[in-house]
């Protein structure tokens, strides 16, 4: 996917069809979406309408089911929290009167802290990558490499939650939990190795291969002439990849962090297995403890929770914490055509 | 030898053996059901086409709930789909209402009762067939159609065990088991996504009102910690304060001077919700406590740190935990079905309506001395009976 083609302007194409009355000459014909014939086009508008409906019945179909908790709870579904107790007390909660109030703000911030950190993270070491891998590597180590991102970009996610369980979550237990401090903390949350930093480590496995392979593309989009340019001038390699490329490619590489946040904070069954499955209030007053205490963050809660759904309440609740979700995702999405409409204006030119 | 005392030898051998013949020839009744020979208390009596069984190897052989009443010479039998009412000396019988008349009447045999089992298993839906001294019933392998099971993980070995049996015995008949947990299970059963439902808890009287639960087992909750753990036994009030969170070290209870790290099941867990009735007298476990989502996960949870305690079916205990007694009584067979385990329960299949066709027959299956014996004890549980 090239830095361009993400969100390419509408364009009028012109292009030639055979009439079908006019047999052996052929017709200049200006295709806008509502004129173009042949049982092709209508096919493809056809599927085209059935995505678009498709995609606007999910979002309907998510906000009516989260509807009972999102007219109980009102605002207090984003600013409260408490979330364990809540959802064991809806469980058991009859049908005819159900427990609707929730406070989910201690998932909310549980998913953007994992996401945000292991976004740095990878954004870091994924740039760094890629400019090494455009820049520095000789061409058939490029290629490998490329390849081999490639490969681990379409690793299924639940993988790196083995990963995490066997690998990551022991670690982190044996370097930094001790038991003085599971001693100290045990009133407020248990400090075994599934925390924070577990999620966040997992998420940036999963987060690095997209950031590295968009911003390979988005660095080898741009033309040779500009770094010869910067040569020319008698610039450093890196100055060059600093001042001129980094900035040139930029509406790319950000895509790609969008792209990669996107997926971070939709990523349910490798967070869930190495975040703890409490939903306790992320807050850092305790320092560095706080990366070690357990996290829940939306699409975990999502899988977790997923057994107690036969009950309303519950199923109301998951359904809410999906449409968050949604609402999250959109964000990121115009998010990411604002920022590309501005950097494109501000680099100059159309691509 | 003189030749008066050869003969007298040879008469009294002769005797001997000639007296063995009608013993020989008086072969022993086998009754077999679905080819798996049923070992009987009273030998049953072969009467033509039909024979006279009690009613331990009905249940035995069928898993059918007897009982008898002396005093009024009433026997009732009882399937998961249907009751049959007998009357000692009177051939006919009631089933499921209308009256039928069996072959044979029955009668008290050694002070037991034994009636017709051709009634009993052509009721049912079953087979008889005599030859000779050899009885063949055939109900569990004539079974069809498909039949969904979901709910609780405790019971889920259980079921997949006789599941697999049961497909093996049978073409044309499918059986999947699946977990999630007894509230899954209950709720599945209420809105008719399942044939059967599994759960490990009892249901409360507004479930009761609209789905039925069958006793199949019996369990035992088990309080396990680490197998490195010291400590032994524990009071009621000390594990139920570990519970909630009020004693949050060892040493408080007679271990190392270590935070107790409290392992739970996930909302909808009938093991869950057991111990917060019986244990923690309805009470929810401490908010921080770190949830597991099945029976097989919160033991390994249990079994990796040296620190944790959690609680699981002693279905689940294996050598990787260690189990703690209570009041210094452990869950062995005969606290919990004597009662003087703080925690025992039933595990219960569960059907909306009346049970037909394959899901009865599974039932019945589940409580033959066969699915009890090898089944639910070999995985650890108790038998119903």
């Amino acid at each position: 996917m090239t830095a361009g083609s993400l969100n390419g302007p509408a364009v009028r194409q012109f292009a030639c069809f055979p009439h079908p009355a006019l047999k052996g000459e052929y017709v200049l014909k200006n295709n806008t979406f509502l004129h173009g014939d042949g049982l092709p086009a209508v096919c493809i508008k056809i599927l085209a309408g059935i995505s678009i409906a498709l995609i606007i019945f999910i979002f309907i179909f998510i906000f009516y089911q989260a509807w009972p908790v999102l007219r109980a709870s009102g605002l207090d579904l984003l600013t409260t929290h408490n979330f364990d107790t809540q959802i064991s007390e809806a469980f058991y909660s009859s049908d005819q009167s159900p427990v609707l109030n929730f406070g989910l703000l201690g998932l909310i911030l549980g998913t953007l802290i994992t996401t945000t950190l292991a976004l740095v993270i990878a954004v870091a070491i994924g740039i760094g990558a890629s400019i090494a891998i455009c820049e520095f590597a000789p061409p058939v180590l490029a290629s490998a490499l490329k390849a081999i991102i490639r490969l681990l970009a379409s690793i299924p996610s639940v993988v790196f939650g083995l990963i995490g369980v066997i690998a990551v979550v022991p670690y982190i237990q044996e370097t930094f939990v001790t038991v003085d401090m599971q001693m100290e903390y045990l009133s407020m949350f248990q400090i075994t190795g599934k925390s924070l930093m577990a999620s966040a480590v997992v998420l940036t496995f999963m987060i690095v291969p997209t950031v590295i392979s968009l911003s390979v593309d988005a660095i080898s989009a741009v033309p040779q002439t500009y770094r010869e340019t910067g040569f020319a001038f008698g610039m450093t390699h890196f100055r060059v990849i600093w001042k001129i490329l980094l900035p040139t490619a930029r509406s790319g590489i950000i895509s790609s962090v969008i792209l990669a946040a996107g997926r971070g904070i939709g990523e349910a069954i490798a967070v869930s297995m190495v975040c703890g499955g409490v939903g306790i209030l992320p807050d850092f007053s305790h320092g560095f403890v706080s990366f070690l205490a357990p996290v829940l963050p939306l699409s975990a809660a999502i899988v977790n929770k997923s057994e107690a759904m036969s009950s309303v309440a519950v199923r109301s609740t998951l359904f809410a914490c999906a449409a968050i979700l949604l609402v999250m995702g959109a964000f990121l999405s115009i998010g990411a055509r604002l920022v590309e409409r501005r950097m494109r204006r501000a680099v100059g030119f159309e691509k | 030898m003189s030749k008066f005392k050869r003969m007298i030898t040879f008469l009294l051998v002769a005797l001997f053996l000639v007296s063995t013949v009608p013993v020989a020839l008086a072969a022993k009744v086998t009754l077999k059901v679905d080819g798996a020979a049923i070992a009987t208390d009273v030998a049953p009596t072969i009467v033509g086409d039909d024979a006279l069984v009690s009613l331990k190897t009905l249940q035995d052989g069928l898993g059918v709930d007897t009982t008898y009443s002396a005093s009024k010479k009433m026997i009732t039998v009882k399937s998961a789909a249907h009751t049959f009412n007998f009357a000692i000396g009177n051939p006919n019988y009631n089933y499921d209402g209308p009256i039928k008349t069996a072959a044979v009447t029955p009668k008290l045999v050694n002070k037991k009762p034994v009636v017709s089992l051709k009634a009993v298993v052509e009721g049912l839906g079953g087979t008889v067939s005599i030859s000779g001294s050899s009885i063949e019933v055939k109900y569990f392998s004539l079974m069809k159609g498909t039949v969904k099971i979901t709910g609780s993980t405790t019971l889920q070995p259980i079921a997949q065990e006789a599941a697999n049996k049961l497909n093996k015995m049978n073409t044309g008949l499918t059986i999947s088991v699946a977990g999630g947990g007894s509230g899954a299970g209950v709720n599945d059963t209420i809105g008719g996504k399942n044939n059967l439902g599994m759960s490990s808890r009892a249901l409360t009287s507004e479930e009761k009102a609209k789905i039925t639960p069958i006793a199949v087992a019996d369990d035992g909750i088990a309080v396990i910690v680490h197998p490195s753990n010291p400590v032994k036994n524990l009071t009621k009030e000390q594990a139920a304060k570990i519970f909630l969170g009020e004693i949050t070290n060892w040493s408080e209870v007679g271990g190392k001077n270590a935070p107790i790290l409290v392992q739970v099941r996930e909302t909808g867990s009938g093991t869950r919700s057991t111990l917060e009735e019986m244990l923690l007298e309805k009470k929810s476990v401490i908010a921080s406590a770190t949830p597991s989502a099945s029976s097989a996960l919160i033991k390994q949870a249990v079994a990796r740190d040296k620190n944790a305690i959690g609680f699981d079916s002693i279905g689940f205990v294996d050598k990787t935990v260690k189990v703690v007694s209570l009041d210094n009584i452990a869950p062995t067979v005969e606290t919990v079905k004597g009662g003087s385990y703080l925690m025992g329960r039933a595990l219960y299949l569960l059907t909306k309506g009346t049970p037909k066709g394959a899901s009865a027959t599974f039932i019945d299956y589940l409580k033959t001395a066969d699915c009890q014996n090898t089944i639910v004890v070999k995985e650890g549980y108790i038998k119903l009976r």
